[in-house]
């Protein structure tokens, strides 16, 4: 089966349904996308999928052949995109481990919206964090957006 | 990870450091007492070989790098960022130059003031029997080599032994560059990695390695005070952020490791059953499958099966499609009625261990006095780390090697040894990051199965990854609990009596009972958040039953203080109320002697505008809680749906945790306290059917997201006092603040969590 991840070509040889998570995880070797439930209820596997954010532990790898997969480790160009700086910024994450899965939906958001509202942010932003870093992850969204965070 | 890891278990006397140490670096040791000691023997030709105390914090390589020596889990909380904080600023390196190492597992690491929390004491108790329990306890950690993250005790612990290390280190280097230009120490200084002369002169600390290993380090050395302070106070950028936000960080479940095999398992649904019989052929040959394997109950985990296989998704289709015939074991009959009849049962007829008294304990009342009585009670709660339960292990000949997200190093060293058959001397451990941890990570039931399936798999590292069902269903969960209040208000409105009995189970003899020993006495985690409160009130009795039905319990995040905070502070607020006073004011009296307290209380009082109207259908709910060492005061501001459901609009805490270190760090645990407390007071609830949890994953056991999450305000109290703990005061009084704006709002006094409005 061939993907293209993060712009680059790549063949995998997974079982056609093994979820996404699994084929990046334990076969692509890109571990920063995380395994948190298993059954999409808290986000921490979020990648994007032609722009999209999807939840990847459910989303079996057959079905996104020839699809353009985005994960973490490709959110950043030759700089960090807007949203991790901002993140940086106002310093998010603390355990840090549903950070790759926020970001990953927060780009998806501000691909489609450039300049979301409070309320925006409440209804994209479904991912779950133990830590509770949500205020800060909701200030880190603002400010990236303003500094044109959607553009990318 | 293993790349700047001190040797797992270095003899005391002959400290032999790795390659890049042996070709010329510089070992500070600095003994806990905060009296520093080291010593050094050059080697051979220009070489220099360092020999040094076991309690070394700090390695100097002749690029100035810096290397500090990490003996606490980093699990969100900043401890990689706050602990090299405290070794740099004494030591006046350049912050970029430090970087942290895992220290070895030894008793010089151990977590003294963890253990000391086992000592029924209260904040204000001072005096020789608190010196002899202190005494006792440091010595009890070093020898089980107590090294662990919890208590929220890092940076409490750090505060002087860290301080010193890096103090020591620094006067070696002036005393290296005085004798190097012929000039007195005391017109020296450090800035910036280098000794400073008065002149102008510098040398790079670099420079004076082979200089500075050859001179007796001081037996004391000078702390800065809080107002010399160049990098503490200051909120400095965590160090582990930048790898965080790029997915780049390395827990526990990214470990990868050649030729690295992934195992998973399924326990008996019933806690503590047993495993009957079961078919693996069919599993056996399922693709990438090795081994299909009967895993027996270990430090407290169930039994069970698990897969052995090439990646996580194939053991996991495996290990689901196995045949598995369970068998009961002693929980079999209990639910959670059973389970709360039975903490009644021995509320009502045992008299309990009284954990603190005064004046009149049993006292009778006056005549005219109003006598209040309520019944309280807690429910069982799960840690729910995002990071579910995993460990690597790989067992070969010359012992074992395990990378852990663990808060337990001592144990699950000693586990690893246990479970392998080797010694303790063949057991090396990496602590990786933690996907949280939240005390779920003191046990090591998950690292002894992982050691006990690489055993089966000699010579191939295995990585087990339990499901987030395993982890949900069998959790050690923060234990339920009954209590009851009782208290007399004279006519005058004056608290004359307050009385506490509560039930709830030892979480401190289940876990050293799961860690092999005997387990008796008091555990004053049964109480404490009530014990020990604040109030001044003439007469008092506080009493604990161990109440202990089998379900397994753990430490969660502020242990006992989670519930009894809220039964203290929601009771305090129906006893102002019942004496007709403002529950601040009513409070406000009864800490006539406790500044600090009242100052806590006060801020956040003035920062949420208590007293000032709100929008219709809002009130304000406050609550004051100590623990770890610091004060919290928080005002919640909450409405009610139209389904009765709980809204939680602003919640304003004040904090006092002595000298602040890294203020935006403190900031983001109570912050993050805040919704960790919110969580179980409006959603959290365990619930057990025929010994079986029934909440499996996010979908069943609701967490605080996004949407539901209040504004947050944090509000931190100047102080140069030592600095208490932060990743857990925040939590306990969020539930109580929560509940008493709800009484504002309803009239409905709620005395069980999670809170639900009739």
């Amino acid at each position: 089966m061939k993907l293209t991840i993060n712009g680059k070509p790549v063949a995998v040889r997974a079982e056609p349904n093994t979820p996404l998570l699994w084929v990046l995880r334990d076969e692509l070797g890109l571990l920063g996308t995380k395994f948190g439930c298993g059954i999409a209820a808290c986000g921490a596997c979020t990648v994007l999928v032609d722009g999209e954010a999807i939840r990847s532990c459910v989303m079996p790898v057959s079905a996104i052949e020839g699809k353009a997969i985005t994960t973490i480790e490709g959110l950043a160009n030759e700089t960090l995109h807007p949203l991790q700086r901002a993140w940086l910024q106002v310093q998010a994450p603390q355990c840090g481990y549903c950070q790759s899965g926020m970001l990953m939906a927060s780009a998806a958001l501000l691909q489609k919206n450039a300049n979301p509202s409070d309320q925006d942010i409440d209804d994209n932003i479904t991912n779950i964090c133990r830590c509770g870093t949500y205020p800060r992850v909701r200030a880190a969204i603002h400010l990236a957006a303003k500094n044109g965070g959607g553009k990318v | 990870m293993s790349k700047h890891s001190a040797p797992a278990n270095p003899s005391r006397r002959q400290f032999m450091l790795t390659a890049t140490l042996a070709s010329g670096a510089l070992l500070v040791g600095c003994a806990t007492s905060s009296k520093p000691v080291a010593t050094y023997v050059p080697g051979s030709d220009d070489k220099l070989v360092s020999e040094a105390q076991l309690n070394a914090y700090i390695r100097i390589d002749r690029n100035g790098k810096v290397y500090v020596a990490i003996a606490r889990s980093e699990m969100g909380q900043g401890v990689h960022t706050s602990l090299p904080l405290l070794v740099a600023e004494e030591l006046g390196c350049r912050w970029e130059d430090v970087t942290i190492e895992d220290a070895p597992i030894d008793g010089e690491f151990a977590n003294l003031v963890a253990a000391s929390l086992m000592l029924p004491f209260r904040p204000d108790d001072k005096g020789v029997l608190v010196s002899m329990g202190r005494w006792s306890t440091d010595n009890f950690a070093r020898m089980m080599k107590l090294i662990m993250t919890g208590g929220s005790t890092s940076v409490r612990g750090a505060w002087l032994p860290m301080r010193s290390a890096g103090a020591t280190a620094r006067e070696l280097m002036k005393q290296a560059a005085a004798n190097r230009w012929g000039l007195a120490v005391a017109g020296l200084s450090v800035a910036d990695g280098k000794v400073v002369a008065p002149d102008g002169r510098t040398l790079a600390f670099a420079e004076l390695l082979d200089d500075a290993v050859k001179l007796t380090p001081p037996s004391e050395v000078a702390l800065k005070q809080p107002g010399q302070f160049k990098l503490l106070g200051k909120s400095m950028p965590r160090k582990d952020l930048p790898a965080k936000v790029q997915g780049k960080a390395v827990y526990g479940i990214d470990v990868q490791l050649p030729n690295m095999l992934v195992a998973t398992l399924r326990m008996n649904p019933e806690l503590g059953g047993k495993l009957g019989s079961f078919d693996a052929s069919a599993a056996s040959k399922a693709p990438g499958v090795h081994k299909v394997l009967e895993l027996p109950a270990l430090n407290g985990a169930t039994a069970g099966v698990a897969v052995i296989a090439d990646s996580y998704w194939q053991a996991k289709t495996a290990v689901e499609s196995i045949d598995i015939k369970w068998q009961s074991g002693p929980l079999a009959n209990i639910d959670n009625a059973a389970m709360y009849a039975y903490l009644q049962k021995e509320l009502n007829e045992s008299s309990g261990f009284t954990y603190h008294s005064a004046g009149d304990s049993k006292r009778d009342p006056a005549q005219g006095d109003k006598v209040l009585r309520a019944t309280f009670r807690a429910p069982l709660l799960a840690h729910a780390t995002m990071e579910p339960m995993n460990t690597t292990a790989l067992v070969t000949d010359d012992g074992v090697e395990v990378w852990s997200p663990t808060q337990m190093q001592g144990f699950a060293a000693k586990v690893a040894a246990s479970v392998a058959g080797v010694s303790s001397s063949q057991v090396k451990l990496h602590t990786t990051l933690l996907g949280g941890g939240f005390g779920r990570r003191l046990d090591v039931d998950f690292i002894a199965q992982a050691v006990f399936l690489a055993k089966q798999m000699p010579g191939r590292p295995v990585k087990l990854i339990w499901s987030r069902e395993e982890d949900t269903r069998h959790d050690f969960y923060r234990p339920a609990a009954v209590a009851e209040y009782t208290a007399h208000l004279d006519s005058r409105g004056q608290l004359q009596y307050l009385a506490l009995k509560s039930a709830s189970p030892s979480i401190g003899h289940q876990q050293l009972n799961r860690l092999g020993f005997p387990a008796m006495g008091p555990d004053k985690t049964m109480v404490e958040g009530g014990y020990d409160l604040p109030y001044q009130v003439p007469n008092m009795r506080f009493a604990g039953v161990n109440a202990d039905i089998g379900v397994p319990v753990g430490y969660w995040r502020s242990v006992g203080h989670s519930f009894q905070a809220f039964f203290l502070e929601a009771w305090m607020d129906e006893l102002a109320h019942a004496a007709g006073r403002d529950s601040a004011e009513f409070r406000l009296a009864l800490l006539q002697d406790q500044p600090r307290y009242r100052a806590v209380l006060q801020l956040a009082l003035d920062k949420a505008g208590y007293g000032q109207p709100l929008p219709a259908g809002r009130a304000h709910g406050i609550a004051l809680a100590e623990s770890f060492g610091s004060i919290v005061a928080q005002v919640a501001e909450v409405s009610l749906n139209a389904d009765k459901s709980i809204r939680v609009h602003r919640v304003v805490s004040a904090i006092d945790c002595g000298f602040v270190l890294q203020p935006d760090t403190v900031v983001q645990q109570v912050e993050g306290s805040v919704i960790f407390g919110l969580s179980a007071a409006l959603y959290g609830d365990i619930e057990i059917k025929k010994g079986q949890v029934q909440q499996s994953s996010f979908n069943d056991y609701q967490l605080l997201k996004m949407a539901d999450t209040p504004k947050i305000e944090v509000h931190l109290v100047p102080s140069a006092e030592a600095p208490g703990g932060v990743g857990e005061p925040g939590v306990p009084p969020v539930a109580p603040a929560v509940a008493n704006a709800l009484f504002r709002l309803t009239g409905q006094r709620l005395h069980s969590l999670p809170l639900r409005v009739a």
